[in-house]
């Protein structure tokens, strides 16, 4: 998933984009309210907000009321204010979960998966496209029943076509959804991984959209 | 123990028995002065009487005779003493007539010719005509003597009527009034309680009221004497309500405060542990210490705002040279500063005298330095001067080559837990809001500015000017 990290403090930032670049997301990290706001209602789309809400320069709830007017992104709100009317505020402004700090990161994982599913229309936890299995929450996938071993960003790759089986996604999405803005990406990354995955798969399973992008039927 | 109630009563009962008493002492003296006046009167009349009955009547034993003649005195009849006296005596008497004696002689005590039967044969008293107190057996009496052409007349009667009559009369007097003092003991206490009603009412407001209500009490009835009582334990309360609601405030802030640097602590510290590759894991444990490192300087901080309340430690206010507490704090500071290769420029304008409390300047000082430290790049300068200002305060300005603080957040960055830049830095939020209540304690001011645009932070404090001795 390509997800868009709001978080002022250093350090937790930094922990919090490595334990989810682990797991194969594509992290973009803001420090403040005022450039969430301004990123949230440019072009850039991302598939999970995750938004504390004490920011300098604009507050957590404000970002969020401002983006809801145009953008319907899943938001997890991972903050210190635990109280009741602070989570009712958080939830009626528009966010999907609420999270307290401190979190354990397997819960957090838990609540970014749940938040995919329904973002998905699923309610299951594991995706099933024709032969193709895929358990997001073991990162694990099997195609006819038999394990594939896939690498994080092969399993990130495959899960954003299965997700949006039927439509065409263009390279950059899957390069976004793939690699945050502060990673150094090879032009033929993408290429790279989608020949592993038809091999490991089967090759037709993934089609070439020639010019545009990369389908799953 | 005292009780104000017992006092009042027990006083006021022993005030109105001695006026009581008084009173019962005077108008026993008062009755037994008239009482004498009267008996003496009657006494010299019953002489004369006497005198003049037995000259003119001859009862009197023949002057050859050596008899005497022994007038036989009144006795009241005993119950069941059917007899009458055989010598024919009146029924109708008085009990006190027993005590009138009487002699007649003839001479100055050469022969006695009459006398009483309750009367001794030796004259009661000296042949003087007048009065004369005597003791006959064993008991006082008081003796009216009268000469008549030869003969003297001796009449006697006891002193102890006078005495018991004097007594009674006085008795009377008082003693309705002792037959008062029950009553009058139950009514001071009665009232005593209604008008110590308003103490009874401010205790049940007090014993009412749970432990965390610190609002104001309200006496109904109240009283001049209590409301000044009353005033003092609102204020009080007051005082510790304030002072609770700050702590409460504080844990609540504390709390919250801590679990953004908890999150930082699980979070690498679970980065570590799934680390697949060596460097993955060093970084996240090196992130897992900068986190300790945070976590505790926050501890600190907070344990040096909640010391410098006054509730926390009494404060020793004196003054002393804050150009020296400078520069002594600076010295302190210089390694931490030359790690980054800042340095200090220190200016004072002569000695500067405030006073204060050491322990606190020391605070303030190293708290204003270490913030300009950590907001200016590596191998800038951080500039203090301190002077007298215009008003009679001390102004010591920090200056920094930080970015420096934007106008309108240049109050909020005293707050607590307020971090202007808070990707910045490992600051707890919690260094100015230390100062800000030094200063506030000191009765002086702290203001952040920027000089020049968002470049170059300026904090000046104000601090009243001691007189320089």
């Amino acid at each position: 998933m390509r997800i868009l990290l709001v978080e002022d403090d250093e350090l937790l930032g930094e922990g919090l984009r490595a334990a989810l670049a682990r797991d194969g997301h594509a992290v973009d990290w803001l420090r403040d309210g005022e450039h969430a706001r301004r990123a949230l209602s440019g072009d850039e789309a991302w598939d999970l907000v995750l938004l504390d809400l004490g920011l300098p320069r604009r507050d957590g709830m404000g970002v969020l009321r401002d983006m809801r007017r145009h953008s319907d992104a899943p938001v997890l709100i991972i903050t210190a204010r635990d109280r009741i009317e602070d989570r009712v505020e958080g939830l009626d402004a528009g966010a999907d979960d609420y999270l307290v700090k401190p979190f354990e990161i397997a819960e957090l994982k838990a609540r970014l998966r749940a938040l995919g599913r329904r973002r998905g229309g699923r309610a299951a936890a594991e995706v099933r496209h024709g032969a193709l299995v895929l358990l997001p929450e073991s990162h694990e996938a099997q195609w006819d029943g038999r394990r594939v071993e896939l690498t994080r960003r092969e399993f990130a790759l495959l899960s954003a076509l299965v997700e949006n089986a039927g439509r065409v996604l263009t390279r950059e999405r899957l390069e976004q959804a793939l690699y945050g803005w502060s990673e150094d990406v090879d032009s033929n990354a993408l290429e790279v991984h989608i020949h592993h995955l038809r091999r490991k798969l089967a090759p037709e399973f993934i089609r070439t959209v020639r010019g545009v992008g990369y389908t799953v039927d | 123990m005292f009780s104000i109630r017992r006092y009042l009563l027990a006083t006021l009962l022993a005030v109105a028995t001695l006026s009581m008493a008084v009173t019962a002492w005077v108008s026993y003296h008062e009755a037994d002065h008239e009482v004498r006046e009267l008996f003496d009167a009657q006494l010299a009349q019953s002489a004369r009487v006497l005198v003049a009955t037995l000259t003119t009547r001859p009862l009197l034993p023949e002057s050859d005779s050596s008899d005497t003649v022994v007038f036989p005195v009144w006795k009241p009849v005993a119950a069941g003493d059917e007899e009458p006296d055989p010598r024919g005596q009146a029924l109708v008497g008085h009990k006190y007539e027993t005590r009138l004696v009487f002699q007649l002689w003839e001479g100055a005590g050469e022969r006695l010719l009459m006398r009483s039967s309750n009367a001794p044969v030796v004259a009661l008293a000296p042949f003087a005509a007048g009065y004369a107190e005597i003791e006959l057996d064993g008991e006082r009496f008081v003796v009216f003597t009268l000469q008549h052409e030869g003969l003297w007349l001796q009449v006697a009667h006891d002193d102890y009527m006078r005495d018991e009559l004097a007594g009674e009369i006085a008795l009377a007097t008082v003693l309705p009034n002792a037959v008062g003092i029950p009553v009058m003991a139950l009514l001071i206490w009665l009232l005593l309680g209604r008008g110590l009603r308003p103490l009874s009412a401010l205790r049940s407001a007090i014993a009412r009221r749970s432990g965390g209500n610190l609002s104001p009490v309200h006496v109904s009835p109240s009283s001049v004497e209590l409301e000044p009582m009353v005033d003092e334990l609102n204020d009080l309360l007051a005082r510790l309500g304030e002072s609770f609601e700050r702590e409460r405030r504080f844990t609540a802030d504390a709390a919250h405060e801590l679990r953004t640097p908890l999150a930082v602590l699980r979070i690498h510290a679970e980065n570590a542990l799934a680390a697949g590759a060596d460097d993955e894991r060093r970084t996240a444990l090196e992130m897992l210490l900068r986190g300790v490192d945070r976590a505790a300087r926050l501890v600190e901080q907070m344990l040096t705002l909640a010391r410098i309340e006054p509730e926390a430690a009494p404060r020793t206010f004196m003054p002393l040279r804050l150009d020296a507490l400078v520069r002594e704090e600076l010295a302190a500071l210089a390694p931490v500063a030359a790690r980054r290769g800042q340095e200090f420029d220190f200016s004072p304008a002569g000695a500067c005298m405030v006073r204060g409390d050491r322990a606190l300047l020391g605070i303030l000082v190293r708290n204003l330095v270490d913030n300009a430290l950590r907001y200016s790049p590596p191998d800038s300068l951080v500039h203090l001067a301190l002077r007298a200002g215009a008003r009679g305060e001390v102004e010591l300005a920090v200056e920094d080559e930080g970015p420096g603080v934007p106008a309108e957040l240049a109050e909020r960055v005293f707050e607590r837990f307020y971090r202007a830049e808070s990707g910045r830095g490992d600051g707890a939020g919690l260094g100015l809001a230390i100062v800000r209540r030094i200063v506030d304690l000191h009765g002086g001011t702290v203001e952040a500015r920027s000089r020049s645009a968002g470049r170059r932070g300026v904090f000046i404090v104000r601090l009243p000017a001691a007189p320089s001795g």
